[in-house]
């Protein structure tokens, strides 16, 4: 593996991003499942971090390039995922009106953001197979869901509180499994 | 002699998409303000605050930029800012640089967008990086390990979130959701890479837009 695919999958990534969020499935589909540069628990944990520190949760493109090859990985991964944004944005910046009136990128949009919904819910389904291991888990994610969805909490405390429920729960009398 | 990153020149005033233009009090009209050069050290230091403490999305590093490059300095006007949000709404990847990269364009040309980018990501990669350095050394205690379950688990329940907001403000009429059901299945049932789904779902939108263009076209003429 080089350098140089780390940066065109992560350059792959920051193109088809549409929509907040969208990013995230595909980074865990690409970095997890096609190319297995970090497992599943790492990604969880690293998209959790991302989430709580400052900045774009794309940031977690970091964290992978670094744990598939190094500092140079992490290079090639932070260029990657953010060179193509910077690009179209700083040409939309020059020439407005005719790329924010352009029909075939707003439908392109529309379907990409679409699938990008479906995505997510592959993506959650896919971390609560390698972290959900007892109702303890279960709760926690489900508190998360309805915390999120119906407060608005920020969300690094959600995090934190379930970091915190998770270190509660790793009692054997806590984590019966599930089934 | 201290180095200033130019203003980008002033383009010719042109009309702006219906949500680009909220906030501007010309109705629609961009009209370019006449910008003094701002020092590189300010630029730097304004999107390295941004980037280290922009916690949850956009909101507070738009709240950073309006009190310092719009009221205290004068550099950017509201319109400006609310220009930048509506119009990289429309591009894919971060949205968060991408406003960065464009105010960084309308304060000092391509220069000013690269200094602005690079500084705003710089907080957040550092952090990622000494996550990756050392995240090898804690992740054999068993407080750590638990913990992370624990964090990876509330992972699922916003991410599940996310993908009902996300679904309610994307999914309007049934093509979008099926589009979204059918990505859902080719991809966690037939296991399809993640980018030729997006893309197939992205040309199924234009294709769907030009359907519902044509319908649209159709109806006028017989009205």
């Amino acid at each position: 593996m080089t350098t140089w695919t780390i940066f065109w999958r992560f350059g792959l990534i920051s193109l088809l991003a549409f929509g907040g969020g969208a990013g995230t499935p595909l980074i865990e589909r690409i970095a997890v499942r096609e190319t297995g540069w970090i497992t599943e628990r790492e990604f969880g944990v690293a998209l959790a971090f991302a989430q709580v520190l400052p900045g774009p949760v794309m940031s977690v493109a970091t964290f992978i390039g670094y744990r598939a090859a190094g500092l140079t990985g992490a290079l090639a991964a932070t260029l990657g995922v953010f060179f193509v944004p910077w690009v179209l944005a700083a040409v939309t910046a020059r020439h407005l009106g005719r790329l924010a009136r352009h029909r075939w990128l707003s439908g392109f949009r529309r379907g990409a953001a679409a699938a990008a919904v479906g995505l997510l819910g592959v993506t959650a389904l896919s971390l609560a197979r390698h972290s959900l291991e007892g109702w303890a888990h279960l709760a926690i994610a489900a508190a998360a869901f309805l915390l999120a969805l119906g407060t608005r909490l920020h969300p690094a405390w959600i995090l934190l509180g379930g970091a915190f429920f998770g270190m509660l729960a790793g009692s054997p009398r806590m984590l019966a499994p599930l089934g | 002699m201290e180095h200033r990153i130019e203003p980008s020149p002033p383009s010719p005033a042109e009309p702006l998409p219906a949500s680009a233009s909220a906030g501007a009090a010309d109705g629609g009209t961009r009209v370019e303000a006449p910008r003094q050069p701002l020092p590189a050290r300010v630029l730097i230091r304004i999107f390295l605050e941004i980037g280290a403490t922009s916690v949850g999305g956009l909101g507070p590093s738009l709240a950073v930029i309006e009190r310092e490059l719009v009221a205290r300095r004068g550099v950017l006007t509201a319109a400006d800012v609310a220009e930048a949000t509506a119009a990289t709404r429309l591009l894919p990847g971060s949205s968060f640089v991408q406003v960065m990269a464009f105010l960084g364009y309308r304060l000092g040309g391509w220069t000013g967008s690269v200094v602005a980018t690079l500084a705003c990501v710089l907080p957040p990669v550092t952090a990622m990086l000494l996550l990756g350095l050392f995240s090898d050394a804690v992740s054999g205690w068993s407080v750590f390990g638990r913990a992370a379950q624990g964090l990876t688990a509330a992972v699922v329940g916003l991410l599940l979130a996310s993908a009902c907001r996300f679904g309610r403000a994307t999914l309007s009429g049934p093509l979008g959701l099926g589009i979204a059901i059918g990505a859902f299945g080719l991809s966690a049932g037939l296991g399809l890479p993640a980018a030729a789904v997006v893309v197939a779902a992205g040309l199924v939108g234009v294709l769907g837009l030009s359907a519902a263009g044509m319908a649209g076209s159709g109806k006028g003429g017989r009205s």
